[in-house]
């Protein structure tokens, strides 16, 4: 069971890297501005996913409990036994604030690519090499 | 897509996770990559052991919820400016694409009265799950934010449906849902700053300040009967759960609407 659990958390972990590698690809190489913005987002949730699994704790003692403690009123000893076998909170908390950011970054920038539109009425990046000679330059 | 496109899409798939596979097999057979580990890091176990511990008085929260009590109490500050980040945002959003008014074209037509009365169903559980995440936020898994998506899960399920001149029909106006939006920042900040009222008489505050610290006596409500409230943890999470979908249905109003002017 503990080997199992641990080749399944490096394989996300690896998986997830090869995400935000391709993520990054997609960032840079596409012509759609809307492309690049899915790959935005698929960058930013593979580092809050990975983010996440860097805060797993090992199952070889106990197995790992969700960071809320589930006894009303809780006695000392619950406590503890919590404190020894919750995961890390720090990530996730950081991440729902991430997550955040992340949502009001593509809210405006959907915007923006809807201006873009509404100028040019395409949503592809024009290159200066294919613009006309007396086209606006971006 | 024709069917070559197809195979070749699939190949590259299939050939990937092969790799991962194959990487990450002979990584965990070698050992040389990241463990999970035993023992958190010692920030996290200090987290852990008071966010909610009755026998700690000066470091605790109230809040079952470890990553509540950090979202709105050991950091607090920081949740703070993330939500006036998101108001930036649909304010930037307001400036570039608002402006214009409702012509009535477009948008006009609903989904008819059976897809409505299924749809009124799914948002009325949906409302009450949102408001037990929202005012639960400090006792099980979710909070202020998560709270607020499913709000606006429930605009975004709507606005289709009862479409766009409906919902204007029952009186709703967009920029209230931005003004409701700002009140709900400055309520927030009201609430942080709450406890200075103390030093206006005799005594010590801190901004954001939640249960009694070492140099300071005060304390908002840590119990509701029998139950823990957790103190502000519980307010944020509910203004924080309004904020999130009032800015998000303001959102979603102001881009169908630009797809219904022209």
């Amino acid at each position: 069971m503990e080997h199992l659990v641990g080749f399944a958390l490096v394989t996300i972990l690896i998986t997830f890297i090869v995400n935000i590698g391709i993520a990054l690809y997609g960032i840079f190489a596409k012509r759609s501005l809307i492309k690049k913005i899915m790959a935005l987002v698929i960058f930013s949730d593979s580092i809050n996913v990975l983010a996440i699994a860097l805060g797993y704790r090992s199952p070889a003692r106990a197995s790992p409990s969700p960071p809320i403690l589930t006894s009303i009123p809780s006695s000392p000893s619950d406590i503890e036994v919590f404190t020894s076998t919750s995961v890390d909170p720090l990530p996730q908390a950081l991440v729902i604030t991430a997550v955040v950011i992340g949502l009001s970054v593509i809210v405006f920038l959907i915007s923006l690519v809807v201006k873009y539109y509404e100028h040019y009425n395409t949503v592809d990046l024009i290159l200066r090499s294919e613009e006309g000679a007396d086209e606006e330059v971006i | 897509m024709d069917s070559a496109e197809k195979r070749k899409n699939m190949l590259i798939a299939v050939s990937l996770s092969i790799l991962m596979l194959t990487l990450s097999s002979a990584l965990y057979i070698g050992g040389i990559w990241f463990q999970p580990l035993i023992r958190v890091r010692a920030l996290a176990e200090i987290v852990l052991r008071n966010a909610y511990n009755p026998w700690n008085t000066t470091l605790t929260s109230y809040s079952l919820n470890a990553v509540s009590a950090i979202i709105w109490d050991y950091r607090g500050l920081d949740t703070i400016f993330e939500t006036a980040v998101l108001l930036v945002s649909i304010t930037g959003v307001t400036v570039l694409l608002g402006g214009g008014r409702y012509t009535g074209n477009g948008g006009n037509h609903g989904m008819g009265p059976v897809v409505g009365f299924s749809t009124k169903l799914v948002v009325l559980i949906t409302l009450l799950i949102a408001f037990s995440t929202a005012i639960h936020g400090h006792l099980t898994p979710g909070g202020g934010f998560q709270a607020g998506v499913m709000l606006a899960a429930v605009a975004a399920l709507s606005i289709p449906v009862f479409s766009v001149k409906a919902i204007y029909a029952k009186g709703l106006k967009k920029e209230a849902l931005l003004y409701s939006r700002y009140l709900m920042l400055v309520l927030i900040i009201a609430v942080a700053l709450l406890p200075l009222m103390v030093t206006l008489k005799a005594g010590n505050a801190y901004i954001m300040q939640n249960q009694v610290k070492d140099a300071s006596t005060f304390s908002l409500p840590a119990w509701f009967i029998d139950t823990p409230l957790a103190g502000s943890v519980f307010f944020y999470n509910l203004l924080e759960a309004l904020a999130v979908a009032l800015a998000l249905s303001y959102a979603m109003l102001l881009l169908i609407e630009l797809g219904s002017r022209r």
